[in-house]
């Protein structure tokens, strides 16, 4: 073989090893991990506190076991990754859960004037039903601003 | 004239349709039913899941197949259900009869797609099952 074709040989064999080393280093990026879940809060007293003392805005969601578009908004809205980052930066998360029939729900339900689930609070924005991922970040950052 | 119109109703027949508006947001509204409305809707859904014989998925929602008998309990189903659900479509239709089946039709949007699966979904994997046996 010629010394030419020795050269475009290695030439190719280096650009092909380029391709694959530049293919898995964006891979790795896509499957770096992204801020964590929502660390969300139960107690509403908790959250309160921490709230101030951070002088963040509470983002609360009211949800319900038998509610099909609050495990929608799980699925496909909080689980998103700028959702998740926005949230961890600005908001105190706190979920507060409807599912039981009793009267500190009712109190509850009463004092926040839910009506209809999923309900979420961001800071003083109200969303009543169920948003799309992108939709939930353009009102978490006007809120945030 | 009046063969006519009955021949006419047997061959397709559809039974009720109530369409969705499109800005209303997908929600479970908690204050609609009466106490015996909610069981009523529980026991309806209960029976439904039972009685499903089949379904069949469409790009934007699933229909959902029964015997011709129950028409009249699917009706008092999506009378309850739209009360609750008013982002969903809802049709009822009755296959020529006799022999015919009745079938829920439930229709939206994408998201409103998602929600139908997420929230029939023990209804969804029964019908798919009895589907696949028949």
């Amino acid at each position: 073989m010629k010394p030419t074709l020795w050269k475009c040989v290695i030439g190719a064999l280096l650009a092909l090893l380029g391709l694959v080393l530049a293919g898995y280093a964006c891979s790795s990026e896509t499957a770096a991990p992204g801020p964590p879940p929502i660390q969300w809060f139960h107690d509403e007293g908790l959250a309160r506190a921490r709230a101030r003392a951070l002088s963040k805005p509470m983002l609360i969601d009211f949800r319900a076991a038998w509610c099909a578009a609050c495990t929608m908004l799980d699925r496909l809205t909080w689980t998103n990754r700028a959702v998740r980052a926005e949230v961890a930066a600005h908001y105190v998360p706190l979920e507060l859960d409807l599912t039981a029939e009793d009267e500190e729900v009712a109190a509850l339900m009463k004092r926040y004037a839910v009506t209809a689930l999923p309900t979420v609070i961001a800071g003083k924005t109200r969303i009543t039903g169920f948003i799309p991922a992108q939709q939930m970040l353009a009102v978490l950052q006007a809120r945030a601003e | 004239m009046n063969q006519i119109l009955k021949l006419l109703s047997v061959f397709v027949a559809v039974v009720s349709i109530a369409r969705a508006d499109i800005t209303t947001p997908i929600a479970c509204n908690l204050a609609v039913f009466t106490k015996a409305e909610r069981a009523r809707h529980i026991e309806l859904i209960a029976m439904l899941k039972e009685r499903v014989a089949g379904m069949r998925e469409s790009t934007d929602g699933y229909s959902f197949r029964f015997e011709a008998e129950l028409v009249r309990a699917l009706a008092e189903w999506t009378t309850l259900e739209t009360k609750c659900c008013p982002f969903l479509d809802f049709e009822i239709e009755l296959e020529p009869q006799p022999g015919g089946a009745a079938w829920l039709h439930l229709r939206g949007n994408p998201e409103v797609k998602e929600f139908i699966s997420t929230d029939f979904e023990p209804l969804l994997k029964i019908a798919r099952a009895k589907s696949e046996a028949r």
